[in-house]
């Protein structure tokens, strides 16, 4: 993807400062091309704006690459990224010796950085849904939570009264909103406050 | 992990020149204080705090890690 914007100054250097600041972008990663010098005239007289057009080529992802890299990095960690894209999501993945402590006690860390990774996005207008990942974490944690949701509506059908699970996240508790959306046996409820907000499968 | 914090607000401020973070080391707990531009505080903190959260979880991972606890403050 090419984003290309052309602005005005009254220097040519004024047009590119103006250019990287609404791109996001620094110098190295655009390509300049002047379309006129302009010149300070004479007094002010026959005066004439500066313009250039810059272009940055990337992938939308690059911001939030380059920020979860240096993130990783500060945190002392090491880590390989990993990122792929499609027209809608952005998916980063990380996998490296620190997993554990990128994703930290229940995935909380690993949410934050997302949420983080998140907003430099957004400055950047990119307007993709992001999923970040650590050594498929989530994706584990998928597959385990739709085996908890559903052995707990066996649990909840078998005793004949409702089971409410472990605290989870807002996006945990989806998942297993989700495992037991086609089950017309059983009804899942979210209850209680975060940070201890559990869902609760009870018979119908 | 000053340099983190100061990475984490520079992401979602609007003026990154603005931030400044100054350390209180203490025997078990480290105090980070975070300043901003005054306009820049409620991106530090969005919405219901969750920007806020995130920041101070991530410091903490960091804090962790060398045996501290980290303690995060916001300053306009």
């Amino acid at each position: 993807m090419v984003r290309e914007i052309e602005t005005e100054g009254n220097s040519v250097e004024e047009a590119i400062k103006a250019a990287l600041v609404e791109l996001g972008a620094d110098r190295d990663s655009v390509e300049i091309e002047v379309l006129e010098e302009g010149s300070r005239g004479f007094l002010g007289i026959s005066a004439a704006k500066a313009r250039v057009r810059v272009s940055v080529a990337e992938g939308s992802s690059q911001p939030a690459a380059t920020f979860v890299k240096e993130l990783i990095d500060k945190l002392g960690a090491s880590g390989d990224v990993d990122v792929s894209e499609d027209s809608e999501t952005i998916n980063i993945n990380i996998t490296g010796p620190n997993a554990g402590l990128l994703i930290g006690k229940r995935g909380e860390t690993l949410a934050a950085i997302q949420t983080i990774t998140g907003v430099v996005l957004r400055k950047n207008n990119i307007k993709k849904k992001l999923v970040l990942d650590v050594e498929d974490y989530r994706k584990r944690r998928a597959e385990s939570l739709t085996e908890i949701a559903i052995s707990a509506a066996e649990k909840a059908l078998s005793i004949g009264r409702p089971v409410v699970l472990q605290p989870m996240n807002s996006f945990e508790r989806r998942l297993v909103h989700l495992a037991l959306q086609d089950n017309d046996e059983v009804i899942t409820i979210s209850e209680g406050e975060e940070p201890s907000r559990q869902v609760r499968v009870a018979p119908r | 992990m000053k340099e983190l914090l100061e990475m984490l607000a520079k992401a979602v401020v609007d003026e990154p020149d603005e931030v400044n973070v100054t350390v209180v080391e203490g025997e078990v707990s480290v105090i980070l204080q975070l300043h901003v531009a005054p306009d820049d505080i409620g991106k530090v903190i969005g919405k219901q705090g969750r920007i806020a959260k995130a920041i101070r979880t991530i410091v903490k991972a960091s804090a962790v890690k060398e045996g501290k606890r980290a303690i995060v403050e916001i300053i306009g």
